[in-house]
């Protein structure tokens, strides 16, 4: 039977530790890890929040360009509503109009996505599953170009 | 996410940032919005239609027609019902809306009736032609049609087109080869064809060999007064007005 043996071992060595250098040591590692751990997520969040700050900023200045290019500041609101974008080719853009007018529609407010518009808030109210657009047409009935409109205040 | 995965998301957002600024820049001012010309003593009456035809690859054939309506009176007043073609990117589920446009020059102002609301939108009949810049930050336009391209305009003289002698004018755009992964140059192709009399657009042909044909035809014209009322707004509709603000300013 070898189990005996084994519980001499075990019953002689039980008083036994560590000595207090290795026992510093491990310590000391312990809590270097535990300090080291945690400051993986604030960097990965800060470079989280980063990205979005530049992403937010360059969403905005990009919406303000493409308005500011081509349209004249609403003076104050009116039923004209104010222009959120410039004019923004559609399919048939390329194509020469002769005679061309220029319609408002109401759309859905998925087509903001498709022209790369990310900022929806200001389109209108949140709750409302369209948009304005003015869109330009020729005397042929093909769509030329849109801009997308804020709603005007009441 | 794996560390790869991470890595390309992060410069595919560097690309979209480094180049969106550069997109929004290169706009111009190059589409000149005009005003139809205000003819007098000319009344007449027409059908239209516009017939879009599209082969696709499976060899299946789509077209679509859709009728229109034109009244002139003496008066140089102008009634037009049509649907306008093209809408797909603002709404997927259908790429046209019918829309009644009244240009009253007696007036004054411009009249919209857009679908089957009861309400008509108003603005200011401004003669003067304006010029456009058009945005060329939507990638998917710039795709489909690349800014920069070059075009060539023909003069293709008279012909008679339906008893009216008409004159036309064609343009087209080549895309060269491999400028969107095509093994050959595509053309796209824009005929216009004006009544020299009636001076109103009597034919137009669009060919794009990515999208199809386009076609819009007046025919029936008949040349009398047409009803009167065809040219106010009808009674019991809600007036928007719009004011001046849906028009860019002239180039300076």
């Amino acid at each position: 039977m070898v189990k005996s043996p084994f519980d001499a071992l075990n019953a002689s060595d039980a008083h036994m530790q560590a000595s207090p250098h290795v026992e510093a040591t491990l310590r000391a590692e312990v809590r270097a890890r535990a300090a080291r751990r945690p400051r993986r997520w604030p960097s990965t969040a800060l470079a989280i929040a980063a990205s979005l700050a530049v992403l937010i900023g360059a969403s905005s200045w990009l919406l303000r360009d493409a308005g500011r290019g081509d349209l004249p500041t609403p003076q104050g609101p009116d039923a004209a509503g104010e222009p959120l974008t410039g004019f923004l080719p559609l399919d048939y853009s390329r194509s020469p109009a002769g005679p061309t007018h220029i319609v408002r529609l109401e759309v859905p407010r998925t087509a903001l996505a498709s022209f790369g518009l990310l900022s929806m808030d200001s389109t209108g109210s949140p709750e409302s599953d369209t948009v304005l657009a003015d869109v330009i047409i020729g005397d042929d009935g093909l769509a030329r170009a849109v801009r997308f409109v804020r709603p005007a205040a009441h | 996410m794996s560390r790869m995965s991470l890595r390309t998301v992060g410069a595919g957002l560097t690309l979209a940032l480094l180049s969106a600024p550069l997109h929004v820049r290169a706009q111009k001012p190059d589409y000149l919005a005009e005003v139809a010309p205000v003819v007098r003593g000319l009344p007449f009456s027409a059908d239209g239609l516009v017939v879009m035809k599209l082969t696709l690859f499976d060899g299946t054939r789509i077209e679509q027609q859709m009728p229109a309506k034109y009244y002139r009176d003496s008066m140089g007043r102008v009634r037009r019902e049509q649907s306008i073609v093209g809408l797909s990117a603002l709404n997927p589920v259908t790429d046209t809306q019918f829309m009644v446009t009244i240009v009253d020059p007696v007036a004054g102002y411009v009249y919209t009736i857009v679908g089957k609301k009861p309400e008509v939108q108003r603005t200011p009949f401004d003669r003067k032609p304006k010029w456009i810049k058009l945005n060329e930050m939507n990638p998917a336009v710039a795709a489909a049609v690349p800014p920069g391209l070059a075009t060539r305009e023909e003069d293709l003289g008279r012909k008679e087109i339906d008893g009216l002698m008409a004159s036309g004018r064609r343009t087209t755009t080549n895309i060269p080869k491999g400028l969107l992964g095509n093994d050959r140059p595509m053309e796209v192709i824009d005929e216009r064809w004006e009544s020299v009399d009636l001076r109103v657009l009597i034919l137009s042909r669009h060919h794009d060999p990515r999208s199809g044909d386009v076609e819009y035809r007046l025919t029936r014209i008949t040349r009398a007064e047409p009803p009167k009322n065809l040219f106010f707004v009808p009674a019991g509709y809600r007036v928007i007005d719009l004011g001046g603000k849906l028009f860019p300013p002239r180039q300076p």
